[in-house]
């Protein structure tokens, strides 16, 4: 059966850059393949090589200025090729970045419905760059699939798929019918970072790229304008006295200072 | 009476000498034969010297001197005897039958006579006799005094006895011989003969059989043997011996094998390195026959030591079994071998250096990593992270590479030393490298050794921006990754002038001098203990005194791998004298502080770690500081340290002396 995945180019948050006023310096921040879609990925190339069927590969590039992000996201799309995709439809088109959730998952949906239409879409719990955990149930509920979140294991049955979701205070063990959309987290599987021989090898897989007028749609959408880091100044308070005990009672007074603590 | 003194050839066995040209005939068809198979798993079928460099100098140097067999000095004594001892047997027995075959029956004289027969028959007893002491100093060894990882089978004493055999049957032989016809004029130069001989006619037995009967027994015994040679251990003598010394790496031993387009390899092949043995040179496969299993390796190899799962020589001679079961297709990890054993090794040279044999046991080893890296398989995460961060940051710890700028920029403003500037020519140009500078305990071997090239009126620049060498790739196997740095290096490096790279990582330093050439840059590099040491030797820079109590730890890629084991040790002698102390191991059998191979960035947990045990041995010198001269060994030194001990670059510690006057 053919699975799809939805990826993101998702800015490295590990160098993160701001400008002096908190601005998010956008074009200088590198893109990476978004943390938890490695393990969409690497769970639907899992399932497809028990069961058959290609593993598709969506996405479309959300962060500009094009001329600096192409090449990064061309790289992530390789890497999710090598990571186990084997072919894929990507839109990069100037005038949709910084496009919020909504129209990101009208244009997967349009991706998906023209090439492929698999009945099983994974995607990663939530983006590592902007974490809104929004496009896959907008996606479901564009494509008229079934949404299924935080999924921590599952096994692809006969026309359903049976998952373990996270659901914070519990876990649910549930039967969902296909067609459907599943997002995973970090724990469902722990895929290998490819090395740089995979994703030349990676090369050799077709990667459509494509523009918006390709999936007949016109570039209206709310987007957003600015992007700040919110810094947090830490106090620095170091806590030091004779004994484990009084540095305790030490700490518990300064709690109730704050007004974290109330007693 | 002088044209008297020579051979009496085949004497007693003149009706039956056709009986040794037979055997001889058949023996050597067995050998060649034994060669030919041999040679047709190294060549898998097809005979292809493409790759091979002829090395006389090394073949005379290394193997008929047994200098490397004498770097054991008991029994690389022993083995030299009996090396000795049957080169002397064999050359004699050569000139004997080329006095009967060739020149008696074609030109009518004889050269064996007089005092060149009496000449030969000296070194005849000589050869015999020091063939002997050698063997049963051998035999006394297994007995008594095997090194800890020596394998101990019965065919090993089989072997011994068998050579001491054939020397005692010759030696019984000779003495009838004498007492026959010679005795009264061969004397003292046929001393061992002439022993015997008084010894047998004193017994009054029927000599003229007991010869015919012993010279069949020694001659069969002996083709044999030699027939067997390629079958047996005693194979070393012509893969090891001769084909492994002839034939030589065309490379620095430790720069390792490269490829001229590793991509298109990739596009072609899917792979770089080795998944199957077929995919290893036929240099590599002849290293697998030339093992003679001395264990001398494995003895000296810090992954064995440690407690993990390498040992070079029982990873050669798995290989070995796999090649001869005829399995060149089948991927050797983890059918035949062990991930672990691989990701164990730390590169640091010790098996290489020590095999008496010139076995390359890294090369093959990196090239199996290769494999591995291209499968993505069996490779321990952390060592994939490496990989991954050298792609995404240019760094393998995967440190933001625009905090380097700024790191550079603040060692350049705290060293005095400027930023290269392109319209200028430099003297020298610095490299910091990842280690030292993103490192913060090790940032000051940067600032101490620019300090000191200032003040010693150096003229030298530091670049704007670095990324990684290379190194780290190379070593866990990422071919690709290596060969994009060293194009990202390239590119940055030639947009400077400068005559010369000062480089103060030795792992840099290897990769600048040897292993770029294969990507075609040429780069004149030099070591900072190179270039400090040259300073001070030249006065232009001064330590004061001290009589602090430092030990010296070898780097691998420094000392043992590149031969720098003096400057760094002038450095610290400048300051301390006599006062710097040797550990147990130091120089080229320095024992690796853990981090090499890529082993700074991942580990093998099982056993010791490798930096616990050459901290151990360093602290029990008494020395208060232990000096090094590279980025790893200091981090993995330091970190054993629990304040006892300081650990410190010679940079460093140089520049402190020079802070103090």
């Amino acid at each position: 059966m053919d699975i799809g995945v939805i990826v993101k180019a998702a800015l490295d948050v590990n160098v993160l850059r701001s400008e002096a006023d908190g601005r998010i310096s956008i074009e200088n921040i590198p893109l990476v393949l978004s943390e938890y879609d490695r393990n969409a990925i690497y769970e639907a190339s899992k399932i497809s090589e028990s069961t058959g069927g290609k593993v598709y590969i969506y996405s479309l590039l959300t962060w500009g200025p094009m001329d600096r992000k192409m090449r990064d996201f061309e790289n992530v799309i390789r890497e999710a090729l090598a990571l186990g995709g084997e072919e894929a439809f990507v839109v990069a088109d100037k005038s949709i970045h910084y496009s919020e959730p909504m129209f990101t998952s009208e244009v997967l949906s349009r991706l998906i419905k023209k090439f492929g239409s698999p009945k099983l879409i994974l995607s990663g719990e939530a983006s590592t760059d902007m974490t809104s955990s929004t496009v896959a149930p907008y996606l479901a509920a564009k494509l008229n699939y079934n949404i299924v979140t935080y999924v921590k294991e599952m096994s692809l049955k006969n026309g359903y798929i049976e998952v373990l979701r996270d659901a914070d205070e519990k876990l649910e063990r549930l039967k969902i019918p296909l067609p459907s959309v599943v997002s995973v987290t970090g724990e469902i599987n722990s895929p290998k970072l490819p090395t740089l021989i995979q994703i030349r090898r990676a090369f050799r897989k077709p990667l459509h790229r494509l523009e918006l007028s390709d999936i007949d749609l016109s570039p209206v959408f709310s987007r957003y304008e600015d992007y700040r880091v919110v810094t947090i100044k830490r106090k620095n308070i170091l806590l030091e006295d004779e004994s484990l005990e009084n540095v305790a009672d030490k700490l518990i007074d300064h709690l109730i200072q704050e007004g974290v603590l109330k007693i | 009476m002088a044209q008297d003194i020579g051979i009496e050839h085949f004497i007693f066995v003149k009706d039956i000498e056709f009986i040794v040209y037979i055997s001889a005939v058949i023996s050597i068809a067995i050998f060649l034969y034994g060669v030919y198979l041999r040679m047709i798993k190294w060549f898998d079928g097809f005979p292809s010297l493409s790759s091979l460099n002829l090395d006389l100098k090394q073949f005379i140097g290394g193997s008929l001197t047994q200098l490397k067999v004498l770097r054991k000095p008991a029994v690389g004594s022993a083995h030299a005897l009996v090396f000795y001892g049957f080169i002397i047997l064999f050359i004699g027995t050569i000139l004997r039958a080329l006095e009967y075959d060739i020149t008696m029956k074609f030109l009518g004289t004889r050269f064996l006579v007089g005092s060149n027969y009496l000449i030969f028959k000296l070194f005849m007893n000589i050869g015999g006799l020091i063939a002997i002491i050698g063997l049963v100093a051998l035999l006394i060894r297994r007995l008594g005094f095997k090194s800890r990882y020596l394998p101990d089978r019965p065919s090993d004493y089989i072997l011994i006895i068998t050579l001491l055999i054939i020397l005692f049957t010759g030696f019984l032989l000779d003495s009838i011989a004498t007492a026959s016809y010679r005795l009264g004029w061969i004397g003292y130069f046929d001393f061992i003969g002439v022993s015997l001989a008084y010894i047998l006619l004193s017994l009054n037995l029927d000599l003229t059989s007991l010869y015919r009967g012993l010279w069949l027994f020694h001659m069969f015994i002996s083709l044999a043997s030699a027939a067997l040679i390629p079958y047996t251990k005693l194979g070393h003598m012509v893969f090891g011996g001769i084909f492994n010394y002839i034939f030589r790496r065309p490379y620095h031993k430790s720069a390792f094998k490269g490829y001229k387009d590793p991509e298109a390899i990739v596009d072609e092949k899917g792979y770089l390195g080795a998944l199957s043995l077929k995919d290893l040179s036929w240099k590599e496969r002849m290293d697998l026959d030339a093992c003679i299993e001395c264990s001398r390796c494995t003895d000296v190899c810090p992954a064995t030591e440690s407690g993990k799962p390498l040992s070079p020589m029982h990873l050669i001679l798995d290989l070995r079994s796999v090649m001869h079961r005829g399995d060149f297709e089948g991927e050797l990890v983890p059918k035949y071998i062990d991930p672990d054993v691989l990701w164990s090794c730390v590169t640091c040279g010790a098996c290489v250096d020590a095999c008496p044999m010139n076995i390359h046991h890294v090369e093959s080893i990196l090239d199996i990593r290769k494999g591995l890296i291209s499968k993505g398989e069996d490779v321990p995460e952390d060592a994939l992270n490496v990989s991954y961060n050298l792609m995404r940051y240019g760094n393998p710890m995967g440190y933001d590479p625009m905090d380097r700028v700024k790191i550079i920029e603040e060692i350049s403003s705290e060293s005095g030393v400027e930023i290269a500037d392109e319209s200028r020519e430099y003297e020298y140009t610095y490299w910091i490298g990842c280690q030292t500078a993103f490192d913060p305990n090790n940032r000051g071997i940067a600032i101490s050794t620019l300090k000191l090239l200032r003040k010693a009126g150096v003229d030298v620049a530091i670049l704007p921006d670095e990324v990684c060498c290379g190194e780290p790739a190379r070593r866990i196997g990422d071919e690709l990754m290596y060969k994009e740095l060293v194009e990202m290096n390239k590119e940055n490096l030639m947009r400077y002038r400068f005559k010369k790279l000062v480089v103060n990582c030795p792992h840099g330093y290897n990769v600048f001098k040897h292993e770029y050439r294969e990507y075609g840059i040429e780069l004149d590099v030099i070591h900072h203990s190179q270039l400090l040491s040259k300073l001070v030797r030249e006065g232009r820079l001064k330590p004061v005194k001290s009589d602090t109590k430092v030990t010296f730890h070898d780097p691998c890629f420094l000392g043992r791998w590149n031969g720098v084991f003096d400057d760094p040790r002038d450095v610290v002698k400048s300051v301390v004298g006599d006062s710097l102390i040797e550990m147990p191991r130091n120089r080229e059998n320095s024992f690796c502080c853990g981090a090499g191979g890529g082993q700074m960035y991942y580990e093998v947990k099982k056993g010791r770690r490798i930096s616990s045990i050459r901290f151990e041995e360093a602290v029990k010198t008494g020395a208060k500081v232990i000096c090094t001269a590279c980025p790893y060994c200091k981090v993995m030194l330091s970190a054993e340290s629990k304040g006892e001990v300081e650990v410190k670059d010679i940079s460093e510690y140089l520049s402190e002396s020079i802070d103090r006057e």
